[in-house]
């Protein structure tokens, strides 16, 4: 399960990129930079080991292994790794949160939008 | 994680090169920096990102996507084509062939390629405007080179003093004339 590397048409937002304001893209990302504000996202985002959101992120999947603070709202599915640190609501259809990690705030899961995910889904992990 | 953001980078370049002309202009520009470097950390900003907001970064950047805002950068940043940004951007080198609405400015070099919009000024020591750009702006080159140009003409012989109006004498002309005058 190589959910960190982006898949070939992916970004990758690099250590040493700070940014402020709001984010929108559609498509792979991986942000190992820190970034304050909204993130607004269509595909698979990953927060890297080294990044640091202080954002409110709106995405499909979303994958957390560096440091969030802010609300996480996706459509498919959250996880969070054994890295990362997440104080924020969660609102998913699917919720996993791997034994490790370091999780403060609420889980919202609404289970009746399990499955409509796009395609290329949560099962394969 | 320079060597790890560039391994990802490289395995995603090489793979893609050859589908997308993007890819493959983002592969070119590492490889023939990475020769010179081998630990060389570069940051491609895809197609679909857009950035609202100040952006500022250390690695070397190539945008295919939006920025609207301000990018202070101090490496190289490279807006690709089919890059825009609309605010300012401040690097060490800047290369546009895609389309900056706003003031450019480099501590080293600007590059406008052929391909490249650009309404703005810019402020470079170096700047280079290839035919076929589209720009409208200033152009200001910081007094950098003309330091340099002093120092280098410091040394040379001071001019000799003459009282004006006053002809010179035969030893005055020849020390000025040197070897040219008649003997």
């Amino acid at each position: 399960m190589d959910n960190d590397a982006p898949k070939d048409d992916g970004s990758i937002l690099g250590a040493t990129l700070r940014f402020k304001g709001e984010l929108t893209a559609a498509e792979d990302l991986l942000i190992e930079g820190q970034v304050v504000g909204t993130i607004k996202h269509s595909r698979r985002l990953t927060v890297g080991t080294q990044g640091h959101v202080k954002a409110q992120i709106e995405g499909h999947i979303v994958s957390i292994a560096g440091t969030v603070e802010g609300d996480v709202h996706a459509q498919t599915s959250v996880a969070v790794m054994e890295t990362g640190h997440l104080t924020g609501d969660v609102r998913a259809p699917s919720v996993s949160i791997v034994d490790g990690a370091d999780f403060n705030g609420n889980v919202i899961m609404d289970t009746s939008k399990r499955g409509r995910g796009i395609g290329r889904d949560t099962e394969k992990r | 994680m320079a060597r790890r953001i560039m391994s990802v980078f490289g395995a995603n370049g090489e793979a893609s090169a050859a589908e997308s002309p993007a890819a493959a202009e983002a592969a070119a520009a590492p490889a023939a920096a990475s020769k010179q470097s081998a630990p060389l950390a570069l940051m491609t900003l895809g197609k679909t990102l857009v950035f609202r907001g100040e952006l500022s970064a250390d690695e070397d950047l190539v945008l295919f996507g939006r920025v609207e805002g301000s990018i202070t950068h101090s490496g190289s940043v490279t807006i690709a084509l089919g890059g825009v940004v609309s605010g300012n951007v401040v690097a060490r080198s800047i290369t546009i062939r895609g389309t900056v609405d706003g003031d450019v400015e480099a501590s080293e070099s600007v590059t406008v390629a052929p391909s490249a919009v650009l309404n703005g000024d810019i402020l470079a020591p170096r700047v280079s405007i290839v035919d076929g750009a589209e720009f409208n702006g200033s152009v200001k080159m910081p007094p950098r080179a003309s330091a340099e140009s002093k120092k280098a003409r410091k040394p040379a012989a001071p001019a000799p003093r003459t009282e004006p109006q006053a002809p010179l004498s035969d030893p005055q002309a020849a020390g000025i004339l040197g070897e040219q005058s008649e003997p």
